[in-house]
């Protein structure tokens, strides 16, 4: 197993410390510089509506998304997944969170005053994203209608090391965290076929609560995902990312952030370490380099 | 060229301790029993009359100088009577006269230090026949009825039976002495306490005359033909002598301060370099500052050592790197079991706060600002009411280094609020698991006398974290984790 599999240890002192050098890493973990990156370069992006960097800018966000459907509010530095609030358009400027209640643009100044405080990046002053929010593909919603899958591709320069999809379920509350509960499945990386699925216990091949067979579907846009993938790690002088992408009902493969620091969990989903898949690929290119000469 | 530079500078880490301490066991004679750190204790004696007279004597038994205890920086602590010390037959005494008014009060302080003594007695001695007229007063017994039953009559094991059958008896020492007598060995009584056990009460346990030595017993607490350390003998007489002018009663009482100090035997024999631990121990105690304070710069590595070991090569996860090295410091005053106690208290009150706090979605800095408040006030009651309640123990948690410790019961409370309580749970298990360990090593006084002798272990410890940091394999947990991919 020390041959295959990553540890915490590898992942930190050789996969990120080698390949992700330090002044680089807020390219990645500032979504709000990731995303000019992006839009600059044409890569598949939710529209950034607006980038409220101090509350001189809350007014004039807000009035350019009065007429958005819906919109996500983001910390540019947030981790996990917090602070972020997705709003519904209600009219007269009032917007509705997806467990009903109402909220007023006082509310929404107040969260973003929270945001550029610090409350969600410990106390460092931040900035605000306001972003289009995102409509879950009908691939994902014939499997589980809660939440918005979340899919994560490992890239090691512009190589696609090794990829799963996140699933909510109900455990996880809608959220497509693997620690919440969601659920892993392994993506084949040749033709984006779903493999079994992991849920921390056992190996599954159909949704704990819809009790749909995923294993064998084919996610969709496949080819289309395999180059944004590409395309993000080639922007970036950052070697080892984990890159995370969101199906669009209408825009398809959507990245929506970059992590330098990928979680090493995607080796039980994928049942293979990422020692022996980077090995591989390792043989790959030897191989075609066999060929040419 | 960088990994040269690295490897070159991490052998040095390693080397060049390794030679100071070859160096200081060849050619300095040091070796870890003659540099143990040393138990001292600062002595006052206390007296006083409680009601008035004219005049007044006191006479009060002082321990002596022996080749087993060392009394130094003795000082008269009363002012207005003569003092007089003089040796008598039994010991050293001191006599104070002088007018002396209701609560006057007289004291006597001075410097304790103690040595074991253990004898090897040859169990083939016999009961001599002849005694030497000097030895003639040791030799009074006073009637029995019957000596206790001897097997064999060689001295040693003669000696042995009747230690043991002294030990049934209730005056244990006198039996001792008295029977030890009639078998026809010189035996005298020896009188004081000891300080190790914390007594402050005179008393007595005996010596007998073997070889030209006089050798230790104490059947009262099972020591036989040895003394320890912390015995501090006052006289050879059955009697504390304290005897006052007119029977006029007065209260005596014992003060007693434990430091740690160096062993005064090899502090003599030392010669004087500049840069071995005892000199920067020596600055330190002249300086005032207590040696706890050099053990702590010494051993806190050792400390972040047994937390790095327990995150990067077992894999068990705390809260905050340092957190566990510093609960243990800290237990160091308190003891273990207060370090938790303290710990649990700071987390359970923090998690009480943190929880409205976020939902009314306080700012971190504020909210910080409140808990650190909070647990200050808790510790500053729970000291009060520990003292109050006759657990004073308990006001040691006042000496927990509350910042460190609020700032990680945040990250407790965060962790609860965003992962659950059993996340939480298993985390402060694991935290508290591994601050045990780091407590275990570092309050061993093997490893201190071994830091404090050869203080640049210091720089072994260092180049051992940098290789552990280094480290890439898997973690001992993740062997585990990992499992999946095979099944």
């Amino acid at each position: 197993m020390q041959r295959d599999v990553v540890g915490i240890n590898f992942r930190n002192h050789v996969l990120v410390h080698e390949n992700n050098p330090g002044k680089h890493h807020f390219l990645a973990n500032d979504k709000a510089v990731c995303k000019t990156v992006l839009h600059k370069h044409h890569i598949p992006t939710p529209e950034t509506y607006a980038l409220v960097r101090g509350m001189n800018d809350i007014p004039k966000a807000l009035k350019a998304i009065r007429d958005k459907e819906a919109v996500a509010i983001k910390p540019a530095s947030g981790s996990g997944g917090s602070g972020i609030l997705i709003l519904k358009n209600e009219g007269d400027g009032t917007w509705s969170k997806p467990s009903g209640k109402i909220l007023n643009e006082r509310h929404l100044t107040w969260h973003l005053a929270n945001i550029l405080y610090g409350m969600f990046s410990k106390g460092e002053s931040d900035q605000a994203i306001i972003e289009y929010c995102l409509k879950p593909h009908p691939f994902f919603e014939n499997i589980y209608s809660q939440g918005v899958p979340d899919f994560r591709i490992i890239m090691l320069g512009d190589q696609r090391v090794m990829a799963m999809l996140r699933m909510p379920t109900a455990e996880s509350d809608g959220k497509a965290n693997l620690h919440a509960g969601a659920i892993g499945i392994g993506v084949d990386l040749e033709t984006g076929e779903l493999k079994t699925g992991f849920d921390g216990k056992q190996r599954l091949n159909r949704h704990p609560d819809s009790a749909v067979r995923f294993a064998g579907l084919i996610l969709p846009e496949w080819e289309k995902t395999l180059r944004v993938a590409q395309e993000t790690a080639r922007l970036f002088p950052l070697a080892y990312l984990g890159i995370d992408i969101v199906f669009d009902a209408v825009f398809g493969p959507m990245v929506i952030e970059i992590n330098i620091r990928p979680g090493i969990s995607i080796q039980n989903v994928n049942r293979e370490g990422l020692k022996a898949a980077i090995g591989r690929l390792e043989e790959e290119k030897s191989e075609k380099k066999k060929r040419w000469q | 060229m960088k990994k040269r530079i690295y490897r070159h500078f991490l052998a040095l880490l390693f080397l060049i301790p390794l030679a100071m301490m070859a160096f200081k066991v060849r050619f300095l004679n040091y070796s870890l029993e003659r540099t143990l750190s040393h138990t001292s204790y600062q002595i006052r004696l206390n007296y006083r009359f409680t009601e008035a007279a004219d005049s007044a004597w006191l006479r009060i038994a002082l321990p002596t100088s022996e080749e087993r205890q060392t009394i130094r920086s003795e000082a008269n602590q009363s002012s207005g009577y003569d003092l007089l010390i003089q040796r008598g037959k039994t010991g050293r005494y001191a006599t104070w006269s002088g007018p002396a008014g209701a609560n006057e009060a007289l004291a006597y302080s001075f410097e304790f230090i103690g040595y074991a003594n253990r004898y090897n007695l040859d169990s083939n001695l016999t009961v001599p026949d002849l005694v030497p007229e000097s030895l003639n007063d040791f030799l009074r017994t006073y009637p029995v009825e019957a000596l206790p039953e001897v097997e064999d009559n060689r001295l040693v094991p003669l000696l042995g039976s009747y230690f043991e059958a002294a030990r049934d008896t209730q005056d244990a020492v006198l039996q001792f002495v008295n029977w030890v007598r009639h078998a026809g060995l010189p035996a005298r009584f020896a009188g004081g306490f000891n300080l190790e056990q914390g007594e402050h009460e005179y008393r007595n346990w005996a010596e007998v005359m073997i070889n030209n030595t006089w050798i230790p017993f104490d059947p009262a607490f099972g020591h036989f033909a040895q003394i320890p350390a912390g015995y501090m003998k006052i006289n050879n007489s059955a009697f504390p002598e304290a005897r006052h002018h007119g029977n006029r009663p007065f209260e005596n009482w014992v003060e007693v301060k434990q430091r740690t100090t160096i062993n005064p035997q090899l502090l003599a024999e030392l010669p004087v370099l500049d840069y071995n631990a005892f000199a920067v121990w020596a600055a330190f105690e002249q300086a005032g500052i207590p040696i706890d304070i050099l053990k702590v710069i010494l051993l806190l590595p050792l400390g972040a050592l047994v937390v790095v070991l327990f995150r990067n090569v077992i894999g068990i996860s705390t809260f905050g790197i340092f957190l566990p090295a510093l609960i243990a410091m800290a237990s160091r005053e308190t003891g273990l079991g207060y370090g938790i106690v303290a710990f649990l208290l700071v987390i359970g009150v923090v998690s009480l706060i943190y929880v409205p706090l976020e939902r009314w979605g306080m700012l971190s800095v504020p909210k910080i600002t409140i808990m650190l408040v909070s647990v200050v006030s808790i510790f500053i009651l729970v000291s009060v009411l520990g003292v109050k309640a006759g657990l004073p123990n308990l006001a040691y948690i006042a000496l927990f280094p509350i910042v460190v410790v609020t700032v990680s019961a945040e990250r407790f409370a965060k962790t609860l609020t965003q992962d659950g309580f059993a996340t939480a749970f298993k985390l402060t298990l694991q935290t508290l698991l591994v601050a045990a360990a780091a407590f275990t090593v570092m309050s061993s006084s093997t490893v201190e006398s071994l830091f404090l002798t050869f203080p640049e272990l210091f720089l072994i410890i260092i180049g051992l974290n940098l290789i552990l940091g280094r480290w890439v394999g898997l973690r001992f947990t993740e062997l585990f984790r990992f499992n999946w991919i095979v099944r």
